[in-house]
């Protein structure tokens, strides 16, 4: 019988390693390329940006109250209406990608420090 | 420990607590299938099954629940899988692959080779005097009303029994 426990778990054990590692791999593969392309999309569309000059519309709230609160609206739209669309678009997503991948880790921290503790606890014994 | 926390506690990634639950209950698992299967091999491969996938679904179990009668469940449906399994798997003579490929293969039995018919029952008995005066299996389906893969069923016992080789 203790043969039989101990094949059971050996098959439970390679079974969550490996899943666990798949997922590892997985979260850190979309960890880091939705960091890259956060990086470089973040960067295209500053740049974009900085060309367009509309980034001067920013220096607006450094205006008299009165003014800001005139105008703010119209700077707010225009702002919008001269930003790269598509660009903010690809750009929220990977923002979206890459938050929901660190605050899965998060989450998931302690659930991982304790598989990882049991992993090398059953290895070593075998 | 309840079985709750237990279960509490690998949830929480903490597997190595999942052997509890293996010494408590792979000897009841592994009885009741030996009492079904007497088999030691296909006992020891089910158990290992079975604990595996009460492990793969143990994030949607409710600890307030028993686990025997889960792990009873998870056992009857391996235990049906397993039967469907062997069910597939069962070795097919060449002769029977052959008599389904060649829908000829019943009514070319040679004349001379059906011996003694009284060796058979009443029924295998027509049936193979209807082929020994040239009826075809749809023909003798359709005369005795019978299902043609019936016929072919009946045919291939009485082979057996007349043991005619082909």
């Amino acid at each position: 019988m203790k043969k039989l426990e101990k094949k059971i778990l050996k098959k439970v054990y390679f079974w969550e390693a490996k899943k666990t590692v798949f997922d590892l791999v997985l979260k850190m593969i979309l960890f880091f390329s939705s960091g890259l392309f956060l990086l470089i999309f973040g960067q295209i569309f500053f740049e974009i940006l900085n060309e367009q000059k509309t980034l001067d519309l920013l220096n607006f709230f450094s205006e008299d109250f009165e003014v800001v609160k005139k105008y703010f609206l119209d700077n707010i739209f225009i702002f919008f209406f001269e930003m790269p669309k598509f660009l903010l678009l690809l750009l929220l997503l990977f923002l979206a990608i890459f938050s929901l991948v660190i605050l899965t880790l998060i989450k998931n921290f302690y659930i991982l420090k304790n598989k990882v503790k049991s992993f090398l606890k059953f290895f070593k014994k075998i | 420990m309840f079985d709750s926390e237990v279960i509490k506690k690998i949830k929480n990634g903490e597997i190595d607590f999942f052997e509890v639950l293996v010494k408590k209950y792979s000897k009841v698992i592994y009885s009741y299938l030996f009492s079904k299967l007497k088999n030691k091999e296909d006992c020891e491969d089910l158990t290992q099954e079975i604990f595996l996938s009460f492990y793969k679904n143990i994030n949607r179990f409710d600890e307030k629940k028993p686990v025997l009668p889960y792990l009873f469940e998870i056992t009857k449906n391996s235990l049906k899988m397993f039967y469907r399994k062997r069910k597939k798997i069962l070795p097919l003579k060449e002769e029977i692959i052959k008599e389904e490929d060649n829908f000829k293969f019943f009514e070319d039995i040679e004349v001379n080779s059906f011996g003694n018919l009284n060796k058979l029952n009443k029924k295998e008995k027509k049936i193979f005097e209807m082929l020994k005066q040239g009826y075809k299996i749809k023909e003798i389906a359709k005369i005795l009303r019978i299902k043609e893969n019936t016929i072919k069923s009946i045919i291939r016992r009485g082979r057996l029994k007349l043991k005619i080789k082909k």
